[in-house]
């Protein structure tokens, strides 16, 4: 849990999410983007087409770089806020041409 | 000791705390920097009067050099300030400034218009001068607040995020015993309210009433990173009067209109932060257009490559405004252990570690380099009892 934090903070009791069906742990209240980069998750999906890594860039909603699937639909994993339970997909799951 | 806010005067409070030896806690109910601290322009801004604000930013500006200086961890742009003139009407005011400040020992200048071009050449050609304060700065509030809270944390106090404080438990005597909070309670001899916007709901929770702390709106943009047209940070002469003039009071019954004057900030990482407007309209934070767009057009009167420029993002933030301008600070007179640190208008900031060095002077019974006594939180309680 510390890991990409700041150490020493006492935080609210971390909550289960999950990632492609991996549970991980995060904060309720903060940004699933957030949540997953203090686990140093920085590669969040592919670019559809040529199949680059993606991640966060902007962290303010702009960039979209940072797209998850919950919902079922793609959001900005930066300006959605963490659920305890929430399932969320990586986005795109199919790899197009 | 208690600090109410995760703030930057929360995080500079209990910094300096912790420096002085105390046993000291955080408790924030949302995330550091969520709120105000969030949402600003980070700047660092000598203030030309009164003489005690002269003296408190300054003092104020020099504990941010030392404390950047001695653990960095976050960006300071030494950037200095000019305070623009746009016609001879303003020559008066500049000559003004210079005075009082060099009156008081602040090292500046005037610049001509010609000084001005060389000093700044992307700004507009017809300006008849500047105020120069050379010791002005922008920090980065974000990387300030958590450089504050890694060395508070490290120097032993806590911080609890997602954490409110409800209510106050006083002892027989009626001074503070625990802090009510919606995680239990915490014992303590000493509670800092350092909730900003929000200091009144928590001296309303403590059972005080509400001191009279006001949100004052402001609107602002950000662009995107590239090369800057400008350099410096830099306010027009009017800013005096939207900053420190008395425009609206925030319980007239009229709706506000606001105000709004230049103010341009150029970060460390290459954007221009555009402000600002000033406006009473409650805890509302949606963006809305109107100031913002005033704001804009008259950045760019002073600017003109400020169109060449692609805005990426507009937000508003909530100045916590007191009637005199200035932050109460200090003891509350009637509730032995209750401080306040807050009212610091859109010198959070700037002003943040004069105001948490002089609460932890209190706190340990110590003098401060300065008489500071007109600070007091006192006064927000006269103005209660007097209505």
């Amino acid at each position: 849990m510390a890991e990409g934090r700041l150490p020493g903070v006492t935080r609210p009791e971390a909550v289960t999410i999950y990632l492609d069906g991996e549970a991980l742990q995060a904060v309720p209240g903060e940004m699933v983007a957030f949540a997953l980069w203090a686990q140093g998750r920085r590669q969040l999906r592919r670019s559809a087409r040529v199949l680059e890594g993606r991640g966060m860039l902007c962290a303010m909603g702009i960039c979209y770089e940072c797209l998850v699937e919950y919902g079922g639909r793609a959001q900005r994993a930066c300006m959605l806020p963490v659920v305890a339970g929430m399932e969320l997909r990586s986005w795109p799951q199919e790899e197009r041409q | 000791m208690v600090v109410i806010g995760g703030g930057i005067v929360g995080c500079a409070t209990l910094y300096f705390l912790a420096r002085a030896g105390l046993r000291a806690l955080m408790v924030e109910r949302d995330g550091v920097a969520g709120g105000t601290s969030g949402a600003c322009m980070g700047h660092l801004m000598m203030m030309p009067g009164p003489e005690l604000m002269f003296r408190f930013s300054t003092h104020s500006l020099e504990l941010w050099r030392r404390f950047h200086a001695d653990l960095g961890g976050f960006d300071l742009r030494a950037c200095g300030c000019l305070w623009l003139g746009e016609s001879t009407e303003d020559e008066a005011v500049l000559e003004d400034l210079l005075r009082t400040v060099q009156g008081l020992g602040g090292t500046s200048e005037l610049l001509d218009a010609k000084s001005l071009h060389k000093k700044e050449p992307g700004l507009a050609r017809d300006l008849i001068g500047a105020f120069y304060y050379p010791g002005d700065g922008v920090v980065f509030p974000m990387q300030a607040c958590s450089a504050l809270l890694r060395e508070a944390l490290r120097l032993g106090a806590e911080v609890r995020t997602g954490c409110s404080a409800v209510g106050l438990q006083r002892d027989g005597s009626g001074a503070v015993r625990a802090l009510l909070t919606d995680q239990g309670d915490i014992s303590t001899a000493a509670v800092v309210n350092c909730a900003g916007v929000w200091a009144p709901d928590q001296t309303e929770a403590a059972g005080l009433g509400r001191v009279p702390i006001f949100p004052r709106r402001g609107d602002l943009a950000i662009t995107m990173p590239r090369d800057l047209p400008v350099s410096h940070q830099m306010v027009e002469v009017a800013y005096l009067r939207t900053a420190t003039g008395k425009v609206a009071d925030p319980e007239d019954e009229n709706p506000d209109p606001g105000a709004f004057a230049l103010n341009l900030q150029p970060q460390t990482n290459g954007t221009l932060l555009v402000g600002s407007s000033r406006q009473f309209c409650g805890m509302d934070r949606a963006v809305r257009p109107g100031l913002l767009q005033q704001s804009l057009a008259r950045a760019q009167r002073f600017v003109p490559r400020l169109g060449d420029l692609q805005l990426v993002r507009s937000w508003a933030g909530l100045r916590p405004y007191t009637r005199d301008k200035m932050p109460m600070v200090g003891a509350v007179p009637g509730l032995p252990g209750y401080y306040l640190n807050a009212g610091h208008e859109g010198l959070g900031i700037t002003l943040c570690m004069a105001s948490a060095e002089l609460i932890a002077t209190q706190l340990r019974g110590q003098e401060f380099c300065m008489d500071a006594s007109a600070l007091g939180a006192d006064r927000a309680f006269s103005e209660m009892q007097h209505g």
